[in-house]
C-alpha cells in the first residue's frame, strides 16, 4: 500500500499535506525520526483517554513507518 | 513545471509507475452529485492526479451546511455564517465546473443524468455523495411540511434557524424533548451532543429546564463520557429514556407539540426536535443503488456500488459498515474514491488506503470528547482495526484539551475539504 494513499486520511485531523492549525500538531517538515518516536510512543502507551493511541492501537509498524517518511518530505 | 513534477512524484508514490495522460483525445468526464465532505474531496484529489478530466460538481445549493458545529450554531454561540462554504468557491478551489442544478434522475445503464434545468448530461464515471433523507412517514403525524415545527435541522441549515430561534426563546423551567431514531443514520453522536449544548444553553438562564432525551435505541455511541458529563455539568437536566424504558416515538401531534410512544405514553414539550429515521437521498433511489436496507451497498475499496458499475457511492448515503456516517468518513471516503477512479482509468490496481474516522462531540463549548476508529479491507471486508471513545470519566482539563482539538479539526477538515 502506498504512503500517500494512507497518509489521506491523517490529514482529515492534520491538515492538508500535514499543515495543521493548533493545537493538533503539524506533521509536515518533522524529521523522520521524530514522527516515528511519536508514533510508536502512541502505540505502546497504556490505554488512556488520547485519541491517537486508540487510533494507532493495530495498526503495523512498516504502515508508521511509511507515514513518517511520507509526512518528513513534505515541505513545513 | 513544478507542478507537473510534484504530480510525478505523487504518482509514483501512489500507484508506483508515472501516469501518462493521452494528449488530444477527448477527456473522460467525471459528474461528482453533491458538494458536501465526500463529494469535494472526491472533486479536490481526482483532479490533484487528473489534471485532463472533465469533472463536473452537480449540486443546486449555492451553500453547504456542514453537519460538524451545527449543534453550536443552534446555541448561538457560533454563527450559522461559521458553518457555510460556497459551492462556486469549493469548485473554483478544486478546479472543477460546477454545474447548479439538481439531479432529478439518473439512467444507472448508461450513465446518463437528467437534471432539473432541463439539460442532460453523460458521464464515463458518476460519484453519488448525495447524504440522507427523511423518513418522515415512519412517524404518525409527521411530514416534510409539518417537521419545520418540530426542527431536526438535521440537513444543512433548512431548519436551523427555527431551531435556533426557538431555544433561544425559551424561559429557564422550560421543557424541551429530543428524539433520536434506531438504524443507521448521519452523525451517531449529534443527538446526544444536541441535549448537552441544548442544556448548556438553557442553564445560561437558571437551571429548572428539563431536557428529555427519547430514544429508539437502547445504546449509543460514546455514551460512558456523554452521560457523564450531562450529569457533571447539568445534574438532574437531561434524562435519557432507551427504548426499553419506552422511549421510542411513533407519532406526533404538531399542533398541540405532543409526542406518542411506543408504550401509548404522550409527552408534550415546549421545544421539540423531532430527528426521523433516515435513508439514502432520493436520487440514490431513482438511479437504483439502494438495496432494502434503504441505504447503498457498495464495495469497500473505490466504494463503487454493487449494483451499477462506474457508479460509486459515498458518504452518508452508502452503507459502508463498520464505518459510521460521519464528515470524517465521507472525506475519507472521497479521497479513496478519487484514487480508485485515477487507477481505473490507467488500467492500475485501485490502491487501498487506510480508512480511519475521528469524531468529537462538544458537550460545552470547552468540553469535548471524542471517538475515533481505523479500518482495513480484509477478504473483500472493511475490519475495524481499532476504535475506542473518551474515557467515562476524566480531568476536566483534559476535557478542554478534547474541545480545542474539536476546534482545530473542523479548521483543519473544512480546509482541507472545501478551501
Amino acid at each position: 500500500m502506498s504512503a500517500a494513499a494512507l497518509a489521506l486520511s491523517c490529514e482529515g485531523c492534520h491538515g492538508r499535506e500535514g499543515r495543521s492549525v493548533d493545537p493538533i500538531p503539524s506533521l509536515a517538515g518533522q524529521s523522520v525520526e521524530d514522527l516515528q518516536f511519536a508514533l510508536r510512543s502512541f502505540q505502546q502507551a497504556l490505554p488512556s483517554d488520547q485519541l491517537m493511541p486508540r487510533l494507532l492501537k493495530n495498526v503495523a509498524p512498516a504502515t508508521l513507518r511509511e507515514l513518517a517518511c511520507y509526512f518528513s518530505q513534505m515541505a513545513p | 513545471m513544478r507542478r507537473r513534477k510534484l504530480l510525478a512524484a505523487l504518482s509514483m508514490a501512489l500507484f508506483g509507475q508515472h501516469l501518462s495522460w493521452a494528449g488530444g483525445r477527448v477527456a473522460e468526464r467525471v459528474v461528482i452529485v453533491g458538494s458536501g465532505f465526500g463529494g469535494a474531496n472526491c472533486a479536490r484529489i481526482l483532479r490533484k492526479f487528473a489534471p485532463h478530466l472533465d469533472i463536473v460538481l452537480v449540486d443546486a445549493r449555492e451553500h453547504f451546511y456542514t453537519g460538524p458545529f451545527t449543534n453550536l450554531a443552534m446555541t448561538g454561540h457560533w454563527s450559522v455564517q461559521r458553518i457555510r462554504f460556497s459551492t462556486a468557491q469549493i469548485a473554483r478551489a478544486h478546479g472543477v465546473r460546477w454545474h447548479p442544478a439538481e439531479v432529478i434522475d439518473i439512467d444507472p445503464l448508461r450513465r446518463r443524468l437528467t437534471l432539473a434545468d432541463g439539460q442532460g448530461m453523460d458521464a464515463d464515471r458518476i460519484v453519488l455523495a448525495p447524504g440522507v433523507r427523511m423518513r418522515y412517514a415512519d412517524i404518525d403525524g409527521l411530514n416534510a411540511g409539518n417537521s419545520q415545527q418540530v426542527p431536526h435541522a438535521w440537513l444543512g441549515d433548512a431548519q436551523l434557524p427555527a431551531l435556533r430561534q426557538r431555544l433561544a426563546a425559551l424561559k429557564d423551567g422550560a421543557t424541551v424533548a429530543i428524539t433520536a431514531p434506531a438504524g443507521a443514520y448521519r452523525c451517531p453522536p449529534g443527538p446526544y451532543e444536541r441535549a448537552g449544548l441544548m442544556a448548556w444553553s438553557l442553564q445560561q438562564k437558571g437551571r429548572r429546564s428539563k431536557i428529555v432525551l427519547l430514544d429508539a435505541k437502547d445504546d449509543f455511541t460514546k455514551r460512558g463520557p456523554i452521560q457523564a458529563a450531562w450529569s457533571s455539568l447539568y445534574p438532574g437536566m437531561v434524562e435519557w429514556v432507551p427504548r426499553r424504558a419506552g422511549g421510542r416515538v411513533t407519532g406526533i401531534d404538531v399542533a398541540k407539540q405532543q409526542l406518542h410512544l411506543a408504550d401509548g405514553e404522550v409527552v408534550g414539550a415546549d421545544l421539540i426536535s423531532l430527528i426521523p429515521p433516515q435513508e439514502a437521498a432520493t436520487i440514490a433511489h431513482r438511479a437504483d443503488l439502494v438495496d432494502a436496507s434503504g441505504w447503498c451497498p457498495v464495495e469497500p475499496v473505490g466504494f463503487e456500488s454493487r449494483r451499477h458499475a462506474g457508479i460509486h457511492v459515498i458518504g452518508d448515503a452508502a452503507d459502508i459498515a463498520p464505518m459510521p456516517k460521519s464528515a470524517y468518513a465521507a472525506s475519507a471516503q472521497g479521497k479513496l474514491c478519487a484514487l480508485a477512479i485515477v487507477a481505473d482509468l490507467h488500467g492500475l490496481p485501485r490502491p487501498e488506503g487506510l480508512l480511519t474516522n475521528t469524531c468529537y462531540s462538544l458537550l460545552a463549548p470547552d468540553f469535548g470528547v471524542s471517538i475515533s476508529a481505523s479500518y482495513r479491507v480484509v477478504d473483500k471486508r472493511l475490519n475495524s482495526l481499532s476504535s475506542g471513545q473518551s474515557a467515562s470519566f476524566s480531568p476536566r482539563s483534559e476535557r478542554a484539551q478534547e474541545a480545542r482539538n474539536a476546534y482545530a479539526w473542523y479548521a483543519n477538515v473544512t480546509k482541507d475539504s472545501f478551501q
